[in-house]
């Protein structure tokens, strides 16, 4: 089946955040490569493909860009299943979406059994509007044990070395953790009903403990 | 005067306007000449020129209408509640059950024609501004053809003349002794004036436009050749060697000439010239010396024109050499401007059907103001004829008055007898001279009673005749007015189509003359005149720009253009041929017969509903087939405002009016105190994220963002349960394209309170979650292979259609196709969103099929458009293919799927 493919591996990506963040500004320039001031609110959930070479694989990405607001956590909560990698977003211009970044961890710790993550602090061309010093944002990733990065969607500045950062992350972990992998496959490929079934017992229970 | 059966329900006037409505009877004379009377609901407001009538208060189809522009009214007052309409030589006779009634009816009726007139005045006014602005053109065309081209400075060549020049303005000043030199020099100039008339006579041709600006005869014919200036150089050097002998000659001549010496043998002029040379007296001197002058200015007059003219010719060869570089750029200019001559062939031709449509009309209008005269005249014979009545019924009673006067000498009689018999037998007289006086009086009453019937029915007629009188004067001042109207707006559209005329021909000759060149390159005379490329080029450049101001459509989405401003002519030819093409369809289109019925049938609901207002209406089958179909762009804003009152106009009068600015004013006092509202913060951010497609949402500071906010924050506080939801901000955009602000509100209400089902916005979506479910469902029923893929890949269907339904499609779908989904979803409901997503997966089905993954299949999903052609054919596939589709089922899944949910506590 390996040969059919054009790809190694196939990992997840999930972009969570406040509602206003730059979540699908940063999904446009990593997969497109393009920057439009013209956005509408993303109502459910939006979905990119993008493939790219990591230490001589090709790795497909599928990246879910997810709405904002609130009260569709209760819909975005059904993505988090089979995803790889999580980006949480903020404004640096908007300190109340970092103030809501632990939140959203928390959000990622109640969905996922083991994910990879990644903090991003988005439109750092804004630097008189700053109000969430860098300096902070990174003592928190830290104390979250947490990859860090500032971005600028509109400037295109590191969003391509965010992602990377974050797909090398879940390639690393896949690569050394195989019986996960085995799993990941299952999951993706929907290959074992009996696994299927199993996973979601395990998901089950950990929602009730 | 027989009454009118059954009950008639009175006329229901409404304020403000001249709308009316009732039931009235429609006579109608059969060809077999029996003739019929049915009884219609007519209906007449303030919004369409038309008269409807329909089988029954709350129908939508009307059984017939008729125009009242232009028509005419009449009645006769002796036929109780009748009145006829004239138009478009069809009469339509109805009867009303009173001649009040039929007062108010003849009112409204007239009211309506003006008013329409003057729309149509206004509308007229407009076009004229247009033709306006085309004679502006126009005459700039002219100006520019008159001027004359600028004139390039002298070359070389030119200095030599300008010495000359010099030379014989010395000449004055110069004494008697240096004659014969100067001689010489005007005899050579002179051969120069000779060798270049003939040029100047061929440019003068040229013109296409006499000084008065009117064409010139001659202006579609060829021009003259005219000589390049090397051959009037060769000329010049020829003439060098010959010059001393001419000059001799044209010496002796312009002596002889001056003598008026008719002889004209060299020898002899010779001889006399010399003897009168010694002979000459010095006044003489002085008198061939003045000649000599008037003869050199005119040379000088000659050379300068001439001097122009080579110029000009010079001017005409450069270019010359630039056209022998880009023909084939010349060629397809010259196309260009040929499909512009064919454009205003076609706008002429348009004009004129416009004035035989006017002439037509005034030929109808002719004849109904005949008809009108005619009875005019048969009114003031049956005046006539009541006038002579009325005088027969005053001599009767003249001669009624001389049988009084009669009577009363008998009664004098009869007291004298009294007087005498009283003597003799006094009981006898008494009683003689009571009976009589009884029947006397008797008499009296009975011819009074007579007399008082009669002119009572006749001061009766005598009224209404009146009145008919003063109707009849009003209808034709109106309809002179009308005629005069008709005159002054063909006479305007004459006076365009000749300008319109004037452009076509002036720029049909110019382009004739340029493809005259070019089939002829090889000769060499042929020379055009230097100005008339430049302008022609200048036309071309200037056209395109034009038609670049229009960026959006009606509603303000932007278009999108494919033209990219690229210097190559064929492609902006083939742009402009494809946008030509495009104009074409949609103008067949919209003059279809079957689009032309389809507005009809809109126009016909909204009189009705407007007028009578009955609630039955809106649950008319009828009415639900006409929605399915769509609704015009034009009526759009007006159906939507009658829908969303029907759904919320119980809640609007509990509410009371003033209640949206209430809520307004409640954001406002909120927002000062400054207390924390996530909802308001989640608007405000959402304001520049809504339809950034169309010009009044795209910037922070178009149009409709603060109307937009007034909606949400005014929905925000009327609906405290839900607040806002993302996906609300795009419905209220889409009301506002339609709506006003305040209906906009409502239309929100509406959309969240009774079109979608309960918990559909709230904090946690549980309405719109289950019906996710109930769609899964659904799709799995009808669309069993699809369903089968999509689960063998792990899709969930979500993924897609959460915002389908949460949004109504807005930016789903092209605006076009999702304003009609929102016609029908505004009046069936949410139902309606199942219909149209299951048409979309069934569409897409075939494409579905053929991935193999979740990405292909989400991106064949997201672009689900490409694959919907047009609104029909949607509608096709979702309100009969997917049939049944019962309500019901619907209902039922979502209740289930919500129980579940509840119980699950809306976790998954």
């Amino acid at each position: 089946m390996a040969g059919t493919r054009d790809y190694d591996h196939l990992f997840k990506l999930l972009i969570i955040g406040d509602s206003g963040v730059g979540k699908s500004s940063l999904l446009l320039r990593f997969a497109d490569n393009t920057f439009s001031e013209n956005y509408i609110t993303t109502i459910g959930v939006d979905f990119k493909i993008r493939t790219m070479d990591i230490n001589g694989q090709r790795v497909k990405l599928q990246i879910w860009d997810t709405a904002g607001q609130e009260r569709f956590r209760t819909i975005t909560s059904t993505y988090y299943r089979g995803t790889h990698g999580v980006v949480v977003v903020y404004d640096v211009t908007n300190g109340e979406s970092f103030g809501n970044v632990k939140r959203w961890l928390q959000e990622i710790e109640n969905n996922c059994d083991s994910v990879q993550k990644v903090l991003v602090g988005n439109k750092c061309e804004e630097n008189e509007r700053r109000v969430v010093l860098e300096s902070d944002a990174r003592n928190y990733a830290q104390s979250m044990n947490i990859s860090f990065f500032e971005t600028s969607a509109k400037e295109d500045k590191n969003v391509e070395p965010m992602f990377t950062c974050i797909t090398s992350l879940v390639l690393t972990a896949k690569l050394a953790n195989p019986q996960s992998a085995s799993k990941d496959q299952s999951r993706t490929g929907g290959v074992s009903l009996k696994d299927n079934s199993g996973s979601t017992n395990q998901k089950k229970k950990c929602k009730c403990g | 005067m027989s009454a009118a059966p059954g009950t008639i329900s009175p006329p229901a006037r409404e304020l403000k306007t001249s709308a009316i409505c009732g039931y009235l009877h429609r006579i109608e004379v059969r060809s077999i000449g029996l003739i019929t009377r049915r009884r219609y609901w007519f209906a007449l407001c303030d919004s369409t020129p038309y008269l409807y009538w329909y089988k029954d208060s709350d129908d939508i189809k009307c059984i017939g209408r008729v125009s009242l522009s232009g028509a005419a009214f009449t009645y006769d007052p002796r036929e109780k509640g009748r009145f006829e309409i004239h138009s478009n030589n069809e009469v339509i006779a109805l009867e009303c059950s009173s001649d009040k009634q039929r007062n108010e009816w003849m009112k409204a009726l007239q009211s309506t024609r003006k008013r329409s007139w003057k729309a149509t005045k206004s509308k007229s006014d407009s076009s004229l501004d247009i033709s306006s602005l085309t004679g502006r053109n126009s005459s700039s065309v002219l100006e520019e053809c008159s001027s004359p081209s600028p004139v390039p400075p002298p070359r070389s060549p030119k200095p030599k003349k300008r010495t000359q020049f010099l030379t014989e303005e010395e000449t004055d000043a110069e004494t008697s002794s240096d004659v014969p030199h100067s001689s010489e020099e005007t005899a050579e100039v002179v051969e120069d004036t000779d060798n270049t008339k003939i040029p100047a006579e061929g440019s003068a041709t040229e013109w296409y436009l006499n000084p008065n600006g009117q064409l010139n005869e001659r202006s579609l014919q060829m021009p003259k050749t005219i000589e390049s200036p090397e051959t009037v150089l060769k000329r010049l050097a020829d003439q060098s060697i010959e010059a001393p002998f001419r000059a001799i000659r044209r010496n002796l001549s312009t002596w002889s000439r001056s003598r008026q010496n008719t002889s004209d043998e060299p020898v002899v002029g010779s001889r006399k010239g010399t003897v009168s040379s010694v002979d000459l007296t010095p006044e003489e001197k002085v008198i061939e010396l003045s000649d000599k002058v008037s003869s050199l200015e005119e040379v000088v007059d000659s050379l300068r024109a001439a001097l122009l003219l080579a110029q000009r010719n010079n001017e005409a060869l450069q270019k010359i050499e630039d056209m022998g570089d880009n023909k084939e750029e010349m060629r397809e200019y010259i196309l260009e401007k040929e499909r512009q001559v064919t454009e205003l062939h076609i706008s002429n031709s348009m004009n004129a059907r416009r004035v035989r449509d006017l002439e037509d009309q005034n030929v109808r209008l002719e004849d109904t103001i005949n008809d009108l005269q005619q009875s005019v005249e048969a009114f003031r014979e049956s005046l006539r004829t009541k006038e002579e009545l009325i005088l027969r019924m005053c001599e009767e009673e003249n001669r009624e008055d001389l049988l009084g006067s009669i009577s009363e000498r008998s009664s004098n009689i009869p007291a004298d007898a009294n007087g005498l018999v009283s003597d003799v037998e006094v009981p006898e007289g008494i009683l003689v001279d009571v009976s009589s006086v009884d029947c006397e009086e008797a008499t009296r009453k009975v011819l009074d009673e007579e007399n008082v019937r009669d002119i009572g029915e006749l001061q009766d007629l005598v009224e209404g005749y009146r009145t008919q009188n003063q109707f009849l004067n009003a209808e034709i001042v109106q309809l002179h007015a009308i005629t005069q109207s008709l005159e002054d707006r063909e006479k305007k559209l004459i006076r365009q189509n000749f300008d319109l005329e004037a452009c076509y021909y002036q720029l049909k000759s110019r382009y004739l003359m340029v493809l005259n060149h070019f089939k002829s390159p090889t000769k060499p005379g042929k020379i055009m005149e230097p100005g008339v490329l430049k302008e022609l080029l200048e036309e071309s450049a200037r056209t395109p720009r034009e038609s670049q101001q229009n960026l959006t459509d009606q509603l303000g989405f932007y278009k999108k253009d494919d033209f990219s401003e690229s210097d190559d002519l064929l492609d902006t030819a083939t742009f402009y041929m494809k946008k030509a093409g495009d104009v074409v369809e949609a103008t067949k289109l919209e003059q279809s017969e079957e689009y032309m019925k389809w507005l009809q049938s809109w126009d016909a609901f909204l009189v009705n509903n407007t007028v009578s207002r009955q609630t039955a209406i809106m649950s008319s089958p009828d009415l639900k087939t006409l929605i399915r179909t769509g609704v015009p762009p034009a009526y759009r804003g007006r159906v939507w405002k009658i829908i969303v009152t029907h759904w919320v106009k119980d809640k609007q009068a509990e509410l009371g009016n003033g209640y949206y600015q209430s809520m307004l004013r409640k954001a406002g006092t909120k927002k000062q105190d400054g207390s924390y509202d996530a909802a308001i913060k989640q608007i405000d951010l959402d304001l520049a994220r809504t339809l950034p497609t169309n010009k009044l949402f795209d910037e922070p500071d178009s149009a409709n963002i603060e109307k937009l906010r007034n909606v949400l924050y005014a929905f925000r506080y009327h609906n405290s349960h839900v607040g806002y939801c993302q996906g609300l901000n795009r419905l209220a955009a889409i009301a506002l394209l339609n709506l006003d602000e305040q209906d906009s509100f409502w239309f929100l209400v509406a959309c969240v309170e009774h079109l979608q089902p309960e918990g559909y916005y709230t904090s946690s979506l549980i309405g719109a979650v289950a019906d996710q479910k109930v769609l899964r469902d659904l799709v799995a029923e009808k669309l069993p292979k699809l369903a089968a893929h999509l689960r063998a890949l792990e899709v969930d269907l979500s993924l897609f259609a959460l915002s389908w339904f949460l949004t109504c499609f807005v930016d789903v779908l092209p605006h076009s196709i999702y304003l009609t989904i929102f016609d029908a979803f505004l009046y069936e409901g949410n139902k309606v969103l199942f219909r149209f997503a299951l048409a979309l997966f069934k569409i897409c089905e075939p494409h579905v099929l053929q991935c193999k993954t979740i990405g292909t299949v989400h991106q064949c999903l997201s672009k689900a458009q490409e694959h919907i052609i047009d609104f029909k054919s949607l509608a096709q596939v979702a309100f009969n293919e997917l049939n049944p589709f019962p309500q019901k089922t619907i209902e039922t899944k979502r209740q289930l799927y919500l129980t579940q949910l509840k119980d699950t506590g809306h976790c998954m």
